[in-house]
Protein backbone atom coordinates (compact mmCIF):
# COMPACT_ATOMS: atom_id res chain seq x y z
CA UNK A 1 0.00 0.00 0.00
CA UNK A 2 2.36 2.21 0.97
CA UNK A 3 5.06 1.49 -1.91
CA UNK A 4 2.02 2.27 -3.98
CA UNK A 5 1.22 5.44 -3.05
CA UNK A 6 4.88 6.35 -2.68
CA UNK A 7 5.57 5.41 -6.25
CA UNK A 8 2.45 7.33 -7.52
CA UNK A 9 3.75 10.04 -5.76
CA UNK A 10 7.17 9.94 -7.44
CA UNK A 11 5.49 9.12 -10.96
CA UNK A 12 3.68 12.65 -10.27
CA UNK A 13 6.36 14.45 -9.27
CA UNK A 14 8.36 13.65 -12.16
CA UNK A 15 5.69 14.83 -14.46
CA UNK A 16 5.72 17.70 -13.05
CA UNK A 17 8.59 18.41 -13.22
CA UNK A 18 9.00 17.59 -17.14
CA UNK A 19 6.13 20.04 -17.58
CA UNK A 20 7.84 22.40 -15.55
CA UNK A 21 11.03 22.55 -17.70
CA UNK A 22 9.39 22.09 -20.70
CA UNK A 23 6.91 25.81 -20.27
CA UNK A 24 10.79 26.73 -18.73
CA UNK A 25 12.10 26.09 -22.70
CA UNK A 26 9.34 27.84 -24.21
CA UNK A 27 9.24 30.84 -21.66
CA UNK A 28 13.14 31.12 -22.58
CA UNK A 29 12.28 31.09 -26.59
CA UNK A 30 9.47 33.58 -26.24
CA UNK A 31 11.32 36.16 -23.84
CA UNK A 32 13.70 35.96 -26.77
CA UNK A 33 11.71 37.06 -29.29
CA UNK A 34 9.78 39.10 -27.55
CA UNK A 35 12.64 41.28 -26.29
CA UNK A 36 13.52 41.32 -30.25
CA UNK A 37 10.29 42.23 -31.35
CA UNK A 38 10.80 44.82 -28.88
CA UNK A 39 14.09 45.88 -30.14
CA UNK A 40 12.13 46.10 -33.29
CA UNK A 41 9.79 48.41 -32.41
CA UNK A 42 12.55 50.99 -31.84
CA UNK A 43 12.96 51.17 -35.11
CA UNK A 44 9.04 51.04 -35.65
CA UNK A 45 8.75 54.02 -34.46
CA UNK A 46 10.35 55.10 -37.75
CA UNK A 47 8.40 52.44 -39.96
CA UNK A 48 5.23 54.15 -37.73
CA UNK A 49 5.71 57.31 -39.67
CA UNK A 50 7.29 56.23 -43.07
CA UNK A 51 4.10 54.03 -42.92
CA UNK A 52 1.54 56.73 -42.54
CA UNK A 53 3.12 58.20 -45.56
CA UNK A 54 3.14 55.63 -47.26
CA UNK A 55 -0.47 55.30 -46.92
CA UNK A 56 -0.93 59.47 -47.50
CA UNK A 57 0.84 59.35 -50.67
CA UNK A 58 -1.31 56.13 -51.73
CA UNK A 59 -4.01 58.38 -50.84
CA UNK A 60 -3.26 61.21 -52.56
CA UNK A 61 -1.42 59.98 -56.10
CA UNK A 62 -4.32 57.40 -56.36
CA UNK A 63 -7.97 56.51 -55.07
CA UNK A 64 -7.75 53.23 -52.99
CA UNK A 65 -5.54 52.48 -49.52
CA UNK A 66 -3.56 49.97 -48.96
CA UNK A 67 -4.04 47.84 -46.13
CA UNK A 68 -2.01 44.95 -44.27
CA UNK A 69 0.37 47.48 -43.17
CA UNK A 70 3.44 45.89 -41.58
CA UNK A 71 3.34 48.34 -38.59
CA UNK A 72 -0.50 47.05 -37.58
CA UNK A 73 1.08 43.78 -37.87
CA UNK A 74 3.66 43.89 -36.10
CA UNK A 75 1.36 45.64 -33.04
CA UNK A 76 -0.80 42.61 -33.64
CA UNK A 77 1.73 40.01 -33.30
CA UNK A 78 3.28 41.90 -30.34
CA UNK A 79 0.06 42.14 -28.66
CA UNK A 80 -0.59 38.45 -29.30
CA UNK A 81 2.86 37.23 -28.01
CA UNK A 82 2.39 39.21 -24.39
CA UNK A 83 -0.44 37.31 -23.81
CA UNK A 84 1.12 33.93 -24.83
CA UNK A 85 4.30 34.62 -22.09
CA UNK A 86 1.57 35.92 -19.85
CA UNK A 87 -0.69 32.45 -19.89
CA UNK A 88 2.64 30.20 -19.84
CA UNK A 89 4.06 32.29 -17.07
CA UNK A 90 0.80 31.57 -14.77
CA UNK A 91 0.95 27.80 -15.92
CA UNK A 92 4.14 27.66 -14.81
CA UNK A 93 2.69 29.20 -10.99
CA UNK A 94 0.42 26.74 -11.21
CA UNK A 95 2.71 23.78 -11.82
CA UNK A 96 5.43 25.31 -9.33
CA UNK A 97 2.46 25.06 -6.94
CA UNK A 98 1.29 21.30 -8.20
CA UNK A 99 4.56 20.84 -6.97
CA UNK A 100 5.15 22.34 -3.66
CA UNK A 101 2.10 20.42 -2.96
CA UNK A 102 3.50 17.57 -4.10
CA UNK A 103 6.78 17.61 -2.48
CA UNK A 104 4.92 18.19 1.15
CA UNK A 105 2.82 15.23 1.14
CA UNK A 106 5.70 13.08 0.17
CA UNK A 107 8.82 13.09 2.56
CA UNK A 108 10.80 16.08 1.27
CA UNK A 109 14.25 15.53 0.71
CA UNK A 110 17.27 17.45 0.44
CA UNK A 111 17.23 17.47 -3.13
CA UNK A 112 13.32 17.61 -3.32
CA UNK A 113 13.69 21.31 -1.47
CA UNK A 114 16.83 22.60 -3.88
CA UNK A 115 14.81 21.80 -6.97
CA UNK A 116 11.66 23.43 -5.59
CA UNK A 117 13.62 26.06 -4.83
CA UNK A 118 15.09 26.88 -8.04
CA UNK A 119 12.33 26.34 -10.17
CA UNK A 120 10.49 29.20 -7.65
CA UNK A 121 13.82 31.44 -8.82
CA UNK A 122 13.35 30.45 -12.65
CA UNK A 123 9.71 31.45 -12.70
CA UNK A 124 10.72 34.87 -10.34
CA UNK A 125 13.82 35.73 -12.62
CA UNK A 126 11.05 35.31 -15.90
CA UNK A 127 8.55 37.23 -14.15
CA UNK A 128 10.85 40.25 -14.02
CA UNK A 129 12.44 40.32 -17.69
CA UNK A 130 8.48 39.86 -18.73
CA UNK A 131 7.16 42.90 -16.63
CA UNK A 132 10.75 45.18 -17.88
CA UNK A 133 10.40 44.02 -21.75
CA UNK A 134 6.52 44.90 -21.40
CA UNK A 135 7.16 48.21 -20.13
CA UNK A 136 10.05 49.31 -22.63
CA UNK A 137 7.58 48.20 -25.59
CA UNK A 138 4.85 49.93 -23.57
CA UNK A 139 6.39 53.46 -23.66
CA UNK A 140 7.87 53.28 -26.85
CA UNK A 141 4.96 52.21 -28.31
CA UNK A 142 3.43 55.63 -26.14
CA UNK A 143 5.98 57.88 -27.47
CA UNK A 144 5.80 57.10 -31.15
CA UNK A 145 1.78 57.26 -30.79
CA UNK A 146 1.92 60.83 -29.69
CA UNK A 147 4.67 62.68 -31.51
CA UNK A 148 2.83 61.55 -35.04
CA UNK A 149 -0.74 62.16 -36.49
CA UNK A 150 -1.59 61.84 -39.87
CA UNK A 151 -2.78 65.17 -40.67
CA UNK A 152 1.18 66.54 -39.47
CA UNK A 153 2.37 64.32 -42.44
CA UNK A 154 -0.43 66.02 -44.83
CA UNK A 155 0.80 69.51 -44.06
CA UNK A 156 4.56 68.32 -44.28
CA UNK A 157 3.79 66.66 -47.17
CA UNK A 158 2.55 69.78 -49.47
CA UNK A 159 4.77 72.36 -47.70
CA UNK A 160 7.97 69.91 -48.11
CA UNK A 161 9.08 72.00 -50.95
CA UNK A 162 8.21 75.57 -49.54
CA UNK A 163 10.38 75.85 -46.40
CA UNK A 164 11.58 79.64 -46.03
CA UNK A 165 14.83 80.50 -44.95
CA UNK A 166 12.91 82.68 -42.18
CA UNK A 167 11.42 79.94 -39.98
CA UNK A 168 14.95 78.29 -40.14
CA UNK A 169 16.86 81.28 -38.77
CA UNK A 170 13.90 81.63 -35.74
CA UNK A 171 14.78 77.64 -35.06
CA UNK A 172 18.61 78.35 -34.61
CA UNK A 173 18.01 81.38 -32.58
CA UNK A 174 15.43 79.64 -30.12
CA UNK A 175 17.99 76.50 -30.07
CA UNK A 176 20.65 78.98 -29.08
CA UNK A 177 18.72 80.78 -26.13
CA UNK A 178 17.73 77.25 -25.07
CA UNK A 179 21.20 76.11 -24.65
CA UNK A 180 22.35 79.41 -22.86
CA UNK A 181 19.22 79.04 -20.57
CA UNK A 182 20.83 75.53 -19.72
CA UNK A 183 23.92 76.66 -19.29
CA UNK A 184 22.65 79.29 -16.43
CA UNK A 185 20.73 76.91 -14.69
CA UNK A 186 23.80 74.84 -14.44
CA UNK A 187 26.27 77.50 -13.46
CA UNK A 188 23.74 77.98 -10.89
CA UNK A 189 23.23 74.53 -9.44
CA UNK A 190 27.31 74.24 -9.44
CA UNK A 191 27.17 77.43 -7.06
CA UNK A 192 24.89 76.55 -5.09
CA UNK A 193 26.42 73.03 -4.61
CA UNK A 194 29.94 74.82 -3.59
CA UNK A 195 28.08 77.20 -0.92
CA UNK A 196 26.55 73.54 0.87
CA UNK A 197 29.75 72.12 0.43
CA UNK A 198 31.45 74.47 1.77
CA UNK A 199 29.23 74.71 5.05
CA UNK A 200 29.37 70.83 4.99
CA UNK A 201 33.16 71.30 5.65
CA UNK A 202 32.53 73.98 8.16
CA UNK A 203 30.23 71.33 9.89
CA UNK A 204 33.09 68.55 9.99
CA UNK A 205 35.00 71.16 11.55
CA UNK A 206 32.78 71.58 14.38
CA UNK A 207 32.31 67.67 14.05
CA UNK A 208 36.30 67.17 14.77
CA UNK A 209 36.23 69.66 17.76
CA UNK A 210 33.75 67.54 18.95
CA UNK A 211 35.14 64.32 18.68
CA UNK A 212 38.43 65.78 20.41
CA UNK A 213 36.03 66.60 23.52
CA UNK A 214 34.50 63.24 23.49
CA UNK A 215 38.16 61.14 23.39
CA UNK A 216 39.30 63.52 26.31
CA UNK A 217 36.39 62.21 28.62
CA UNK A 218 37.06 58.18 27.24
CA UNK A 219 39.33 57.77 30.80
CA UNK A 220 36.11 58.95 32.39
CA UNK A 221 34.15 56.24 30.51
CA UNK A 222 37.27 53.90 31.55
CA UNK A 223 37.05 54.32 35.06
CA UNK A 224 33.39 54.12 34.64
CA UNK A 225 33.58 50.45 33.20
CA UNK A 226 35.92 49.81 35.31
CA UNK A 227 34.32 50.23 38.31
CA UNK A 228 30.97 48.70 36.64
CA UNK A 229 32.98 45.65 35.86
CA UNK A 230 34.33 45.50 39.61
CA UNK A 231 30.19 45.73 40.70
CA UNK A 232 29.63 42.72 38.70
CA UNK A 233 32.09 40.49 39.85
CA UNK A 234 31.18 41.57 43.71
CA UNK A 235 27.28 40.55 42.66
CA UNK A 236 28.57 37.30 41.44
CA UNK A 237 30.77 36.43 44.69
CA UNK A 238 28.22 37.33 46.74
CA UNK A 239 25.85 34.97 44.73
CA UNK A 240 28.07 32.26 44.74
CA UNK A 241 28.92 32.82 48.59
CA UNK A 242 24.77 32.33 49.19
CA UNK A 243 24.62 29.33 47.13
CA UNK A 244 27.71 27.88 48.45
CA UNK A 245 26.43 28.78 52.31
CA UNK A 246 22.56 27.67 51.24
CA UNK A 247 24.35 24.29 50.27
CA UNK A 248 26.44 23.24 53.40
CA UNK A 249 23.46 23.93 55.57
CA UNK A 250 21.25 21.96 53.79
CA UNK A 251 24.20 18.76 54.09
CA UNK A 252 24.79 19.37 57.21
CA UNK A 253 21.07 19.52 57.91
CA UNK A 254 21.08 16.10 56.52
CA UNK A 255 23.45 14.53 58.22
CA UNK A 256 22.00 15.60 61.37
CA UNK A 257 18.88 14.19 61.00
CA UNK B 1 23.82 23.83 0.30
CA UNK B 2 22.85 20.51 1.90
CA UNK B 3 24.66 20.91 5.04
CA UNK B 4 23.62 24.47 6.04
CA UNK B 5 20.12 22.76 5.53
CA UNK B 6 20.69 20.21 8.33
CA UNK B 7 22.84 22.08 10.50
CA UNK B 8 19.83 24.52 10.45
CA UNK B 9 17.15 21.90 11.30
CA UNK B 10 19.17 20.99 14.19
CA UNK B 11 19.66 24.90 15.63
CA UNK B 12 15.78 24.65 14.77
CA UNK B 13 15.11 21.44 16.89
CA UNK B 14 17.41 22.58 19.80
CA UNK B 15 15.67 25.89 20.44
CA UNK B 16 11.96 23.79 20.62
CA UNK B 17 13.35 22.05 22.73
CA UNK B 18 14.35 24.59 24.60
CA UNK B 19 11.43 26.54 24.31
CA UNK B 20 9.58 23.44 25.93
CA UNK B 21 11.72 22.76 29.07
CA UNK B 22 11.90 24.44 32.13
CA UNK B 23 14.25 27.42 32.60
CA UNK B 24 16.42 27.51 36.05
CA UNK B 25 18.85 30.25 35.36
CA UNK B 26 18.12 32.89 32.83
CA UNK B 27 15.77 33.17 30.28
CA UNK B 28 14.62 30.35 28.18
CA UNK B 29 13.42 32.65 25.61
CA UNK B 30 16.88 34.37 25.29
CA UNK B 31 18.52 30.93 24.68
CA UNK B 32 15.73 29.75 22.17
CA UNK B 33 16.49 33.45 20.24
CA UNK B 34 20.34 32.42 20.20
CA UNK B 35 19.65 29.04 18.42
CA UNK B 36 16.85 30.65 16.29
CA UNK B 37 18.97 33.53 15.41
CA UNK B 38 21.39 30.67 14.22
CA UNK B 39 18.86 28.68 12.56
CA UNK B 40 17.81 30.83 10.09
CA UNK B 41 21.36 32.27 9.28
CA UNK B 42 21.44 28.94 8.28
CA UNK B 43 18.26 28.33 6.30
CA UNK B 44 19.40 32.00 4.50
CA UNK B 45 22.74 30.24 3.47
CA UNK B 46 20.93 27.44 2.14
CA UNK B 47 18.87 29.63 0.20
CA UNK B 48 15.64 28.23 1.90
CA UNK B 49 14.28 31.22 1.82
CA UNK B 50 10.28 30.34 3.12
CA UNK B 51 11.83 28.99 5.94
CA UNK B 52 14.38 31.34 6.73
CA UNK B 53 11.16 33.50 7.55
CA UNK B 54 9.65 31.51 9.47
CA UNK B 55 12.68 31.15 11.60
CA UNK B 56 13.22 34.91 12.12
CA UNK B 57 8.92 35.23 12.82
CA UNK B 58 9.86 32.44 15.64
CA UNK B 59 12.68 34.56 16.88
CA UNK B 60 10.93 37.73 16.81
CA UNK B 61 7.96 35.96 19.43
CA UNK B 62 11.06 35.16 21.63
CA UNK B 63 12.43 38.56 21.69
CA UNK B 64 8.67 39.88 21.95
CA UNK B 65 8.61 37.42 25.30
CA UNK B 66 11.39 38.75 27.34
CA UNK B 67 10.62 42.40 26.10
CA UNK B 68 13.48 43.06 23.54
CA UNK B 69 11.05 45.31 21.21
CA UNK B 70 13.85 46.65 19.61
CA UNK B 71 15.45 43.12 19.04
CA UNK B 72 11.82 41.84 17.73
CA UNK B 73 11.41 44.50 14.95
CA UNK B 74 14.72 43.86 13.93
CA UNK B 75 13.85 40.21 13.39
CA UNK B 76 10.53 41.44 11.62
CA UNK B 77 12.70 43.48 9.13
CA UNK B 78 14.87 40.52 9.09
CA UNK B 79 12.14 38.11 7.69
CA UNK B 80 10.88 40.68 5.52
CA UNK B 81 13.61 40.16 3.45
CA UNK B 82 13.82 36.88 3.16
CA UNK B 83 9.89 36.96 2.30
CA UNK B 84 10.39 39.60 -0.01
CA UNK B 85 12.08 36.63 -2.30
CA UNK B 86 9.06 34.46 -2.38
CA UNK B 87 5.64 36.35 -1.26
CA UNK B 88 5.57 40.12 -1.10
CA UNK B 89 2.50 40.19 0.57
CA UNK B 90 3.89 38.40 3.93
CA UNK B 91 7.21 40.22 3.41
CA UNK B 92 4.64 43.61 3.63
CA UNK B 93 3.03 41.95 6.66
CA UNK B 94 5.94 41.21 8.16
CA UNK B 95 7.21 45.21 7.98
CA UNK B 96 3.99 46.41 9.27
CA UNK B 97 4.25 44.34 12.59
CA UNK B 98 7.91 45.76 12.55
CA UNK B 99 6.82 49.67 12.27
CA UNK B 100 4.14 48.80 15.04
CA UNK B 101 6.74 47.67 17.25
CA UNK B 102 8.59 50.68 16.21
CA UNK B 103 6.16 53.53 16.95
CA UNK B 104 5.44 51.89 20.21
CA UNK B 105 9.23 52.64 21.79
CA UNK B 106 9.29 55.85 20.03
CA UNK B 107 11.47 55.37 17.24
CA UNK B 108 9.70 56.67 14.13
CA UNK B 109 12.43 57.65 12.03
CA UNK B 110 12.68 53.85 11.28
CA UNK B 111 8.89 53.47 11.60
CA UNK B 112 9.27 55.92 8.60
CA UNK B 113 12.08 53.93 6.86
CA UNK B 114 10.12 50.52 6.70
CA UNK B 115 6.81 52.34 5.19
CA UNK B 116 8.77 53.46 2.34
CA UNK B 117 10.37 49.76 2.47
CA UNK B 118 6.38 48.56 1.77
CA UNK B 119 5.53 51.17 -0.36
CA UNK B 120 8.50 49.96 -2.44
CA UNK B 121 7.60 46.26 -2.44
CA UNK B 122 4.09 47.07 -3.93
CA UNK B 123 5.47 49.77 -6.34
CA UNK B 124 7.86 46.78 -8.05
CA UNK B 125 4.87 44.44 -7.71
CA UNK B 126 2.39 47.26 -9.64
CA UNK B 127 0.16 47.56 -6.81
CA UNK B 128 0.01 51.34 -7.23
CA UNK B 129 -2.79 51.82 -5.30
CA UNK B 130 -1.34 49.92 -1.94
CA UNK B 131 2.22 52.04 -2.57
CA UNK B 132 0.23 55.36 -2.18
CA UNK B 133 -0.96 53.89 0.74
CA UNK B 134 2.51 53.42 2.03
CA UNK B 135 4.06 56.53 0.77
CA UNK B 136 1.52 58.72 2.25
CA UNK B 137 2.41 57.21 5.80
CA UNK B 138 5.99 57.17 5.02
CA UNK B 139 5.56 61.39 4.43
CA UNK B 140 3.78 61.73 7.09
CA UNK B 141 5.95 60.48 9.26
CA UNK B 142 9.39 61.77 7.83
CA UNK B 143 7.63 64.91 7.90
CA UNK B 144 6.95 64.46 11.57
CA UNK B 145 10.92 63.88 11.70
CA UNK B 146 11.61 66.96 10.16
CA UNK B 147 13.10 65.11 7.70
CA UNK B 148 12.13 66.87 4.86
CA UNK B 149 14.26 65.52 1.56
CA UNK B 150 12.51 62.25 2.82
CA UNK B 151 8.97 63.43 2.58
CA UNK B 152 8.78 65.14 -0.51
CA UNK B 153 10.63 62.13 -2.26
CA UNK B 154 7.92 60.09 -0.77
CA UNK B 155 4.97 62.72 -1.75
CA UNK B 156 6.58 62.82 -5.43
CA UNK B 157 6.10 59.28 -5.90
CA UNK B 158 2.46 59.70 -4.11
CA UNK B 159 1.81 62.28 -7.08
CA UNK B 160 3.55 60.48 -9.72
CA UNK B 161 1.19 57.27 -9.27
CA UNK B 162 -1.66 58.57 -7.90
CA UNK B 163 -1.78 60.98 -11.55
CA UNK B 164 -1.42 58.01 -13.06
CA UNK B 165 -4.28 56.47 -11.19
CA UNK B 166 -6.45 59.66 -12.69
CA UNK B 167 -6.76 61.82 -9.48
CA UNK B 168 -5.13 64.66 -10.91
CA UNK B 169 -6.50 67.05 -8.39
CA UNK B 170 -4.28 64.94 -5.54
CA UNK B 171 -1.35 64.99 -8.03
CA UNK B 172 -1.54 68.71 -9.08
CA UNK B 173 -2.15 69.56 -4.86
CA UNK B 174 1.41 67.82 -3.77
CA UNK B 175 3.56 69.30 -6.77
CA UNK B 176 2.28 72.68 -5.94
CA UNK B 177 3.45 72.32 -2.27
CA UNK B 178 6.68 70.56 -3.16
CA UNK B 179 7.54 73.55 -5.66
CA UNK B 180 6.51 75.93 -3.29
CA UNK B 181 8.70 74.69 -0.76
CA UNK B 182 11.28 74.31 -2.80
CA UNK B 183 11.50 78.24 -4.15
CA UNK B 184 13.06 79.08 -0.24
CA UNK B 185 15.80 76.23 -0.54
CA UNK B 186 19.01 77.63 -2.82
CA UNK B 187 19.59 74.42 -4.29
CA UNK B 188 16.31 72.57 -5.10
CA UNK B 189 15.43 76.02 -6.43
CA UNK B 190 16.32 74.86 -10.12
CA UNK B 191 14.02 71.84 -10.01
CA UNK B 192 11.10 73.68 -9.30
CA UNK B 193 10.02 74.51 -13.11
CA UNK B 194 10.14 70.87 -13.20
CA UNK B 195 7.93 70.67 -10.89
CA UNK B 196 5.74 73.22 -12.08
CA UNK B 197 5.44 71.58 -15.77
CA UNK B 198 4.43 68.25 -14.09
CA UNK B 199 1.53 69.86 -12.60
CA UNK B 200 0.34 72.12 -15.85
CA UNK B 201 0.46 68.90 -17.42
CA UNK B 202 -1.85 67.02 -14.83
CA UNK B 203 -4.11 70.28 -15.10
CA UNK B 204 -4.47 69.58 -18.91
CA UNK B 205 -5.25 66.24 -18.30
CA UNK B 206 -8.25 67.03 -16.37
CA UNK B 207 -9.31 69.04 -19.97
CA UNK B 208 -10.31 71.93 -18.44
CA UNK B 209 -8.68 75.63 -20.22
CA UNK B 210 -10.06 77.84 -17.47
CA UNK B 211 -8.06 75.48 -14.92
CA UNK B 212 -4.96 75.88 -16.84
CA UNK B 213 -4.75 79.23 -17.80
CA UNK B 214 -5.36 79.96 -13.85
CA UNK B 215 -2.51 77.46 -13.31
CA UNK B 216 -0.22 79.27 -15.20
CA UNK B 217 -1.09 82.77 -13.96
CA UNK B 218 -0.43 81.36 -10.25
CA UNK B 219 2.52 80.01 -11.69
CA UNK B 220 4.27 83.17 -12.98
CA UNK B 221 3.36 84.72 -9.97
CA UNK B 222 4.48 82.08 -7.56
CA UNK B 223 8.18 81.95 -9.69
CA UNK B 224 8.97 85.11 -11.58
CA UNK B 225 11.40 83.11 -13.43
CA UNK B 226 9.22 80.77 -14.48
CA UNK B 227 7.43 83.08 -17.51
CA UNK B 228 10.75 82.76 -19.69
CA UNK B 229 11.28 79.27 -19.50
CA UNK B 230 10.27 76.75 -22.38
CA UNK B 231 8.01 74.66 -19.94
CA UNK B 232 5.69 77.67 -19.13
CA UNK B 233 6.07 78.02 -23.08
CA UNK B 234 5.24 74.46 -23.55
CA UNK B 235 2.26 74.35 -21.62
CA UNK B 236 0.64 77.82 -23.00
CA UNK B 237 0.94 76.28 -26.48
CA UNK B 238 -0.42 73.21 -25.47
CA UNK B 239 -3.24 75.01 -23.36
CA UNK B 240 -4.13 77.00 -26.87
CA UNK B 241 -4.06 74.14 -28.70
CA UNK B 242 -6.48 72.22 -26.98
CA UNK B 243 -8.62 75.28 -26.41
CA UNK B 244 -8.62 75.84 -30.44
CA UNK B 245 -8.74 71.69 -30.75
CA UNK B 246 -5.92 71.60 -33.32
CA UNK B 247 -4.08 68.11 -32.77
CA UNK B 248 -1.65 69.21 -35.87
CA UNK B 249 -0.58 71.72 -33.38
CA UNK B 250 -0.88 70.06 -30.59
CA UNK B 251 1.44 67.54 -31.93
CA UNK B 252 4.10 70.15 -33.32
CA UNK B 253 4.42 71.49 -29.94
CA UNK B 254 4.77 68.65 -28.43
CA UNK B 255 7.98 67.24 -30.95
CA UNK B 256 9.84 70.52 -30.54
CA UNK B 257 9.32 69.91 -26.96
CA UNK B 258 10.69 66.66 -27.11
CA UNK B 259 13.63 67.52 -29.82
CA UNK B 260 15.11 69.10 -26.93
CA UNK B 261 14.33 67.60 -23.91
CA UNK B 262 13.01 64.19 -24.19
CA UNK B 263 10.09 63.45 -22.70
CA UNK B 264 9.96 60.18 -20.13
CA UNK B 265 7.38 57.78 -20.20
CA UNK B 266 5.02 59.47 -17.20
CA UNK B 267 5.38 62.58 -19.13
CA UNK B 268 5.00 60.17 -22.61
CA UNK B 269 1.92 58.68 -20.83
CA UNK B 270 0.03 61.99 -19.55
CA UNK B 271 0.61 63.91 -23.12
CA UNK B 272 -1.53 60.74 -25.11
CA UNK B 273 -3.98 60.61 -22.57
CA UNK B 274 -4.52 64.53 -23.40
CA UNK B 275 -4.17 63.75 -27.25
CA UNK B 276 -6.44 61.04 -27.70
CA UNK B 277 -9.38 63.41 -25.65
CA UNK B 278 -8.82 65.95 -28.52
CA UNK B 279 -9.02 63.43 -31.31
CA UNK B 280 -12.59 62.04 -29.29
CA UNK B 281 -14.02 65.29 -29.22
CA UNK B 282 -13.05 65.76 -32.84
CA UNK B 283 -14.33 62.61 -33.79
CA UNK B 284 -17.54 63.89 -31.80
CA UNK B 285 -18.20 67.45 -33.78
CA UNK B 286 -17.61 64.96 -37.31
CA UNK B 287 -20.26 62.99 -36.36
CA UNK B 288 -22.46 65.93 -35.31
CA UNK B 289 -21.44 67.27 -39.24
Amino acid sequence: MTESSLDLQESGWEELRREARKIEGDLDVKLSSYAKLGARFTQGDTDLVMNYEKVLKCVLVSGYVDTGSPTVGSGRSWKSMEMEIQSLLEKLLDINDSMSRCAASAAPTTSVTQKLARHRDILHEYTQEFRRIKGNINSLREHAELLSSVRDDISEYKASGSMSPGVQVLRERASIHGSISHIDDVIGQAQATRAVLGSQRSLFSDVQGKVKNLGDKFPVIRGLLGSIKRKRSRDTLILSAVIAACTLFLIIYWLSK
Amino acid sequence: MGDHLVRAEEFEKKAEKKLNGWGIFGSKYEDAADLLEKAANSYKLAKSWDQAGKAYLKLADCHLKSDSKHDAANAYAEAAKCYKKVDTNEAASCLERAVNIFCEIGRLNMAARYYKEIAEYYESDQKFEQAIAYFEKAAEFFQNEEVTTSANQCNLKVAQYAAQLEQYEKAIKIYEDIARHSLNNNLLKYGVKGHLLTAGMCHLCKADVVSITNALEKYQDLDPTFTGTRECKFLADLASAIDEEDIAKFTDVVKEFDSMTPLDSWKTTMLLRVKEKLKAKELEEDDLT
